[in-house]
């Protein structure tokens, strides 16, 4: 399974004004966590996506990266 | 009849027999040699001579620049010291000639001594001053109602109409932007500064979110369209540099494009954004915001690397906005804010 890293040292509060991936104004107060896709396993994410899907990508998958930025969120928490 | 010349090889001082042929006396300057050229740093300056026929001495300095006297202490002494003036942009040079005569004879020892130019340490900020007529107002829907200036403290103190309550007139949010801002031609050393040009510009900013009667969104930047109404990612306004938000929060940060972050901190004091630009495109900008005692309290970065719609003149531009697109802005709300700037453009020439 790949695997996703946080550059945690810009896990930090923000106040945003920008844009979505689909190009919708953001414009809120946020924690930014900045997520570290390994060039080299990026296909691998790839393939395990199909957007067309409601069920993908699979829990299992999904919880890499949930488990991560949740992991930063907590700390950042003082969690 | 002539004077024959007569050069010491030992030190290098030149001096001239006199008609009489009286030898000029013996003279020195440690670290020094006739028509020598020194660099030294500015402030206290002084020679150590050596004068071994007791002869009359005699030290006079004179700026290169203007010609004019620098008194010099103990300038008949063998310990003659003077101060240096710090050399400014362009630098200085003081013509230094040291002198001795005995028997009619004299012989000299003259060199010149550059102050480097101070180059870029320590520069002084330009502040603004949005009420001197240098500024253009362009607000379109009349939002506000009358600026004023502290000369003393450099801070602005904005007075509203109603208005408000509407993306039109937050910066970070829809696809126009309809609120105030003042703007004027941006010139470095008396250049106008093109887009294309290479351009360093640190915004210092004393902003006081929190004594705002509204919650502000306003920015401090450059841009290459400053009386456009549009403000996306491609069009309009493009900024790039500096912003601030907030009251009751105390909020800093950066914009590239129409793309704002700020950090809320409740002891950031003074905003500090770098920016740079050129080739015609926005750019990138970093903040650094400062506590009361100027320790570090903040910091984030925005950049934009969308090619400028407009190409040509850049301009500063000084925007008033709202934070949320429901704030509403009541006659008689104010902001108050203290701006300055340093701007310098850098050769782009090949390495």
């Amino acid at each position: 399974m790949p695997a996703v890293h946080i550059d945690y040292s810009t896990v930090s509060d923000v106040g945003l004004s920008t844009e979505d991936t689909d190009g919708t104004r953001i414009d809120l107060d946020a924690v930014q966590v900045s997520v570290l896709i390994p060039r080299a396993e990026v296909q691998d994410w790839l393939d395990l996506y199909d957007p067309s899907s409601g069920s993908s990508p699979l829990a299992a998958d999904s919880r890499v990266i949930a488990r991560a930025v949740l992991d930063a969120l907590r700390k950042h928490e003082g969690l | 009849m002539p004077v024959a010349p007569c050069f010491d090889p030992t030190t290098g001082a030149s001096g001239g027999a006199t008609p009489g042929g009286a030898t000029p006396p013996a003279l020195s300057v440690t670290d020094r040699t006739n028509k020598g050229a020194y660099t030294v740093t500015s402030g206290a300056r002084s020679l150590t001579i050596s004068n071994p026929d007791g002869a009359t001495l005699l030290t006079t300095v004179t700026l290169s620049t203007d010609g004019s006297s620098v008194t010099v202490t103990d300038n008949a002494s063998t310990t003659p010291s003077w101060t240096a003036a710090v050399g400014g942009a362009d630098g200085l040079a003081y013509e230094v000639v040291v002198s001795a005569t005995k028997g009619g004879a004299t012989r000299q020892v003259a060199f010149t001594e550059a102050v480097n130019s101070t180059g870029l340490l320590g520069i002084e900020p330009v502040r603004v001053n949005l009420t001197d007529g240098t500024w253009t107002l362009y607000d379109p829907d009349n939002q506000v109602n009358t600026v004023s200036y502290d000369a003393l403290t450099g801070q602005h103190t904005v007075t509203m109409n109603n208005g408000g309550n509407s993306a039109d007139y937050n910066p970070g949010s829809g696809a126009d932007f309809r609120g105030a801002r003042w703007y004027k031609l941006l010139t470095v050393a008396g250049t106008q500064v093109d887009s294309a040009d290479w351009l360093n510009i640190e915004f210092i900013n004393n902003v006081r979110e929190t004594a705002s009667t509204f919650v502000q969104r306003n920015f401090f930047a450059t841009t290459t369209d400053p009386t456009s109404l549009r403000n996306t990612a491609t069009e309009g306004l493009q900024l790039l540099g500096s912003c601030w938000s907030g009251t009751p929060t105390n909020e800093q940060g950066t914009v590239a494009g129409n793309n704002f972050a700020i950090q809320n901190n409740a002891l950031q004091v003074t905003q500090r954004v770098s920016s740079m630009r050129g080739n015609d495109r926005i750019g990138m900008a970093a903040m650094m915001s400062m506590k009361t005692n100027n320790t570090f309290a903040a910091a984030n970065q925005r950049f934009d690397d969308e090619a400028c719609v407009t190409t040509g003149n850049v301009y500063l531009v000084v925007g008033i906005g709202i934070k949320t697109n429901t704030t509403i802005i009541t006659a008689g709300n104010q902001c108050f804010f203290g701006l300055r700037y340093i701007a310098h453009t850098v050769d782009s020439g090949a390495f």
